[in-house]
């Protein structure tokens, strides 16, 4: 299992570093095999953990010796001294290589290989220039984003976040649509701000334990099951957890993101060449709310509850109808579906912060259900945009009757999209607003017109775009490619039909997926039970509206 | 006399490296004169020759520090001691890439005397931290001064070269007077010019002469902060990073920092400074000052269209970070400031240097200064150099995976576990300008990356301060990976101070 | 306290400071400053000199003060070859008339 999580992390580096080393080929053919290799490779790795991960989740869980109850407890993997802050003979604080596997993350370690597949093969013909860099770009941020997944350390997890902007960063900047430069640099910079204010928090996390006394947590203080478990007992000050919540969010807020800080997503999206919005929109906005899912709910509880549930519930559904109401307003497809990944996610924010079963596990599905669905959105627009040149709902019309098989696969992904039953998008909606109804039902109600919105617009872009009379843009093509309009070719299926297939997987048995996540979420959730998150006893401060806020949030009897 | 002979040959044995570079120097400094015909001018390819002797100069003398037990001697006119032994690391490891870097900028025909004067600043910034004593300490600060004089003007030669070694010379000269003045008061408080002693003195009770030594302190840290770029003293590095060739800006933009935080640490130490009651104000000078540099070296950075300026500046701002890390030494923190400094003054020179390399490897010999606009498209004419300058700029940032996140990171920490007010506060500030500092690094990036027309397409890279960069980079990336060791010996230099 | 020679010594010593650094200051001649700043260099020699009479061993500051009068002599050798060779190019010695360095 070891061997084979290394690998995974090192199988896309190794791969990256064989593209660079060909790159002297003008030819763009070798490095886009080499590289189908290598995420494939990747793929059957991942598949392989996913596989090992449910006999080993048996044995070896990080707290499999202990009696104390453990919000975060995966399957360690690895444990690595990295750096080590000693503090006068009294004890040492570590940084550690903690690797570490549960549910959730195999299950987003699996969204990520198979969209790295997916982004391989549809930038096969459209990213000529400097193809070896561009290929090598997407399997670094593959990496980086395995990392994030299995890392179980404060600083690690932070590490592994911020890198996934380098890749990004240039795949954005070089690859891009017109105003790529400044679409590069405002993603960057708001993201990188965001998560500076989160290091913040989480070293100032770190300092607040126990009051500096490196004995406590044998010096692990930057693990993130040592300390989740640690502060099941003694739990931060209320306000202090206020303010934590607030640093280490800032930058998951940006990322998600939430609806203040969405504005740099939509310019992102529609600058990055389809490979990159696939995996931006597929795992990197997701990076966002595992964030919240992996430090804010067990290390913060209490501030989850009284703050964060009215403060984040309010910015979801504002930027579930807000997203929505632009999605509708937009001509261009891709800004279309990159606001609708605003509302999308709006609707995982919502789950999680109902802070119960249902809610969590609503709302990590709907990650994985966002990153296939809209994954498979991107796809198929940086498909058209490839033998159109235009992204314009005005320019393009009945479709369907020129690419008949874009057309069933579009109408299946929108539906899968907006949620439709039997499709992947309804059981992770449904929960997620069932597990928030049961919490604040003002919020789910709320939330529930997105569902409607979002058939509205989607359902009003194929309608625009695929039915009706056919509508081609006149000069596609300035005289350098002449050749016919044609339908999906074989390539592209594979691309599209891996995510395709599992949406209606899911969608039909949704309970595999749901199994395997369920003892982690369950432990997360069994923070919020009966009378909350711990507390600390007898030095509560309170702040204005703190108290009504959590009289409003009886967590639920039962479940 | 034998006794005499015998102290003197006991001192000798504590500094062999730094006696295998003055040798290194007295030979380059004797033999090139001889080189060089009556017009000025030397067979071509003598600098290669001068740059393979220097280089093995350097390594010869880390060798020997290498093979040297770690020992702590504490009297006597050299203290060997945890600092001296990091200095050495710093001083070596970087010497060599600055050896490299200045390898190709230099002409033939002086290629020797810069080359010494380069050697001369490694073992002076090596003897500040041995110097136990206020004559010793002084003479090498000069040792590292009178070269860089000579080194700033050399390898270019032209107007805006000596414009910038005049301002240079003078602001450098005028701070040496200012700590030779303070130093003054400070051996007429201590009784001796032994810092051991004085310390000692000092440690007994000040009295009337408590004034005195505050005078002492800060003429001491004026005449310092002159040599960190701290920020009502900095006003020069711009117009000298911009007049001087790259490869003499790099020396500038590191060594100089080396010598004065050690330099300072020394003072800091004589006057139990993290323990006494002078301590409280001195610090909070220092974190203002600190506060101060960072923020006036990132704001103007933003707008430099050179890089040499916009370099000068950035230095400013990371001597800031230093400074910051200066005022947050508690004994007893989790993170101790001191040894979190020493780390970042790795992981940051390094860096440094490291733009500087990519400077002087792209750089064109009829354009000395480049602008950014110089370096569009410098990825597709140059991958690797492009590739190497976004590692370490990125080092410069303190992103992951480069040692410049943990440099930073080891700042935060020592700064937000020092149990006071300031702390928190010291290292929201850091993060702030670490945030500001990012829009000008990437701006570089973006330029190269981002932008297709490319300016310098067929100069020819000059390999050695490639070879150079390439060790700046992988050190940056490999002290990321593996910072335990580096780390341990800085931390046990910070606990020099309890 | 004006009796004691030692206050004097000081007293003289502060004083040669201050006419060193007002020279650094108001001068914008490179050969007034290098003199502010060999005003402030001795100053502090003075300083070193009257203390080592306070001292243990007494010579102390001697040594001191004669490494400084050495030390002086090397930086005025540099700054006057770099004088000479800037005004060569500007034919002037004054420090700001060089103008090729701003940003």
């Amino acid at each position: 299992m070891t061997v084979e999580l290394l690998l995974l992390l090192a199988c896309p580096v190794a791969t990256a570093v064989i593209v660079l080393m060909f790159r002297s080929s003008s030819e763009h053919t070798v490095s886009r095999w080499i590289a189908l290799m290598g995420a494939i490779l990747t793929l059957l790795l991942s598949l392989k953990v996913a596989g090992d991960f449910g006999p080993a989740s048996e044995v070896s869980r990080f707290n499999e010796n202990s009696s104390l109850e453990a919000p975060v407890n995966p399957v360690v993997i690895l444990r690595q001294e990295w750096m080590t802050f000693g503090r006068n003979d009294t004890g040492n604080v570590s940084l550690e290589f903690f690797l570490g596997l549960d549910g959730i993350s195999v299950a987003l370690i699996l969204l990520t290989t198979v969209l790295t597949v997916s982004a391989v093969l549809v930038s096969w013909e459209s990213v000529k220039d400097r193809a070896a860099e561009f290929y090598a770009c997407v399997l670094f941020l593959e990496a980086a984003l395995i990392g994030v997944f299995c890392a179980f350390d404060l600083l690690l997890f932070y590490v592994f976040f911020e890198f996934t902007l380098l890749p990004l960063f240039f795949i954005v900047g070089i690859w891009g649509g017109p105003q790529r430069k400044y679409a590069a640099v405002k993603f960057f910079l708001y993201t990188l701000a965001g998560g500076l204010i989160s290091l913040l928090g989480i070293v100032a996390l770190v300092q607040n334990l126990g009051g500096l006394n490196p004995a406590i947590l044998n010096g692990h203080w930057f693990s993130i099951p040592d300390v989740a478990r640690f502060l099941t007992q003694h739990p931060l000050d209320l306000h202090l957890q206020f303010w934590l919540f607030l640093a280490i969010s800032a930058g998951f807020m940006v990322k998600v993101p939430l609806f203040p800080f969405h504005t740099w997503l939509p310019l992102a999206h529609v600058e990055a060449p389809t490979a990159g919005s696939v995996l931006l929109a597929g795992v990197l906005l997701k990076l966002g709310t595992y964030g919240f899912l992996r430090l804010c709910l067990p290390l913060v509880p209490a501030a989850c509850l009284d703050y964060g549930v009215p403060l984040i519930a309010l910015l979801s559904v504002i930027g579930i109808v807000y997203g929505s109401l632009c999605a509708l307003a937009q001509r261009d497809i891709k800004k279309l579906v990159a606001y609708s990944s605003v509302a999308h996610l709006g609707f995982c924010m919502l789950g999680l912060f109902a802070l119960n079963v249902e809610g969590i596990t609503g709302g990590v599905l709907q990650m994985i259900n966002h990153g296939l669905s809209t994954g498979a959105l991107f796809l198929i627009v940086g498909m058209i945009y490839e033998r159109y040149h235009t992204r314009q709902l005005d320019d393009l019309g009945g479709l369907a009757n020129r690419l008949p098989l874009f057309g069933v696969v579009m109408v299946f992904v929108a539906m899968s999209s907006i949620g439709l039953p039997g499709l992947n998008g309804f059981v992770g909606e449904a929960l997620a607003l069932v597990g928030m109804f049961k919490a604040q039902p003002i919020y789910a109600v709320i939330g529930a017109t997105g569902v409607v919105l979002g058939a509205w617009y989607l359902l009003t872009m194929v309608q625009h775009g695929f039915f009706g009379p056919l509508r081609e843009p006149k000069q596609h093509g300035h005289g350098h490619d002449h050749h016919p309009i044609t339908d999906m070719t074989a390539r592209e299926f594979c691309a599209l039909a891996p995510l395709a297939a599992l949406c209606l997987w899911i969608g039909v048995t949704p309970q595999p997926t749901i199994d395997l996540m369920r003892p982690d979420i369950e432990a997360i959730a069994k923070l919020y039970d009966n009378d909350g998150p711990p507390r600390p006893k007898g030095k509560q401060i309170p702040v204005a509206g703190a108290t009504a806020a959590a009289s409003s949030v009886e967590p639920t009897e039962d479940k | 006399m034998d006794a005499a002979l015998q102290a003197i040959n006991g001192a000798i044995q504590l500094i062999v490296p730094e006696v295998i570079l003055i040798a290194t120097v007295c030979v380059a400094f004797a033999i090139s004169p001889f080189l060089v015909n009556d017009r000025g001018q030397s067979n071509p390819g003598l600098r290669n020759r001068w740059g393979v002797i220097a280089l093995f100069g350097v390594l010869s003398a880390a060798l020997v520090w290498w093979n040297t037990p770690h020992t702590t001697v504490t009297n006597g006119p050299f203290r060997i001691d945890e600092l001296v032994w990091y200095t050495r690391l710093l001083t070596f490891g970087i010497g060599t890439v600055l050896v490299l870097v200045l390898w190709g900028q230099v002409e033939d025909s002086v290629s020797g005397e810069c080359m010494a004067c380069l050697l001369s600043i490694l073992a002076g910034a090596n003897l500040v931290a041995a110097a136990n004593d206020l004559i010793s300490l002084f003479l090498a600060l000069e040792l590292v001064s009178i070269p860089t004089y000579v080194l700033l003007y050399l390898p270019r030669r032209d107007n805006a070269s000596r414009e910038a070694t005049i301002k240079y010379f003078l602001l450098s000269i005028f701070s040496s007077g200012l700590m030779l003045f303070g130093m003054a008061y400070l051996f007429g408080v201590g009784g001796t010019t032994n810092l051991v002693g004085i310390q000692a003195k000092l440690a007994s009770g000040l009295g009337d002469a408590a004034p005195l030594v505050i005078v002492a302190l800060g003429m001491i840290i004026a005449g310092l902060g002159f040599r960190i770029t701290a920020v009502p003293f900095h006003f020069y590095a711009p117009d000298v990073f911009q007049g001087t060739a790259p490869a003499a800006a790099g020396m500038l933009s590191i060594m100089p920092k080396i010598v004065g935080l050690v330099a300072l640490f020394r003072i800091a130490q004589t006057v139990s400074w993290f323990t006494s009651s002078i301590g409280s104000t001195s610090i909070a000078t220092v974190a203002g000052l600190a506060v101060i540099t960072m923020f006036v070296g990132n704001l103007l950075a933003l707008r430099q269209r050179n890089i040499a300026r916009m370099m000068a500046y950035s230095s400013i701002a990371h001597a800031g970070y230093m400074l910051a890390g200066f005022a947050v030494i508690v004994p007893g923190a989790l993170a101790n400031g001191w040894g979190a400094v020493l780390f970042y003054l790795t992981t940051y020179g390094f860096a440094t240097v490291g733009v500087f390399g990519i400077l002087v490897a792209v750089s064109d010999s009829r354009k000395p200064s480049m602008t950014i606009d110089d370096f569009a498209g410098l990825s597709k004419s140059h991958p690797v150099a492009a590739l190497l300058m976004a590692i370490v700029l990125f080092g410069l940032t303190g992103l992951p995976p480069t040692a410049g996140f943990l440099g930073k990171l080891s700042l935060f920490i020592a700064a937000w576990s020092q149990g006071t007010e300031l702390g928190p506060w010291l290292a929201i500030l850091m993060a702030l300008n670490a945030a500001i500092s990012a829009w000008y690094y990437l701006r570089l990036i973006a330029t190269m990356y981002l932008q297709p027309n490319s300016q310098l397409g067929s100069s020819q890279l000059q390999v050695p301060a490639l070879v150079g960069s390439a060790l700046c980079a992988v050190v940056t990336l490999a002290t990321f990976v593996a910072p335990q060791w580096i780390w341990r010996m800085a931390e046990s230099v910070g606990k020099l101070v309890g | 306290m004006t009796g004691d020679p030692l206050s004097i010594l000081v007293w003289l010593s502060a004083i040669f400071f201050l006419c060193g650094f007002l020279c650094m200051i108001v001068k914008r001649n490179v050969i007034g400053m290098l003199i502010g700043v060999e005003l402030i260099l001795n100053a502090a020699n003075i300083n070193f000199v009257a203390f080592g009479q306070l001292s243990r061993l007494g010579i102390d500051g001697q040594i001191a003060t004669l490494f400084v009068i050495v030390l002086a002599a090397a930086e005025a050798a540099v700054a006057l070859a770099i004088t000479l060779v800037f005004y060569n190019s500007h034919s002037t010695i004054d420090a700001d008339r060089g103008e090729s360095l701003r940003g």
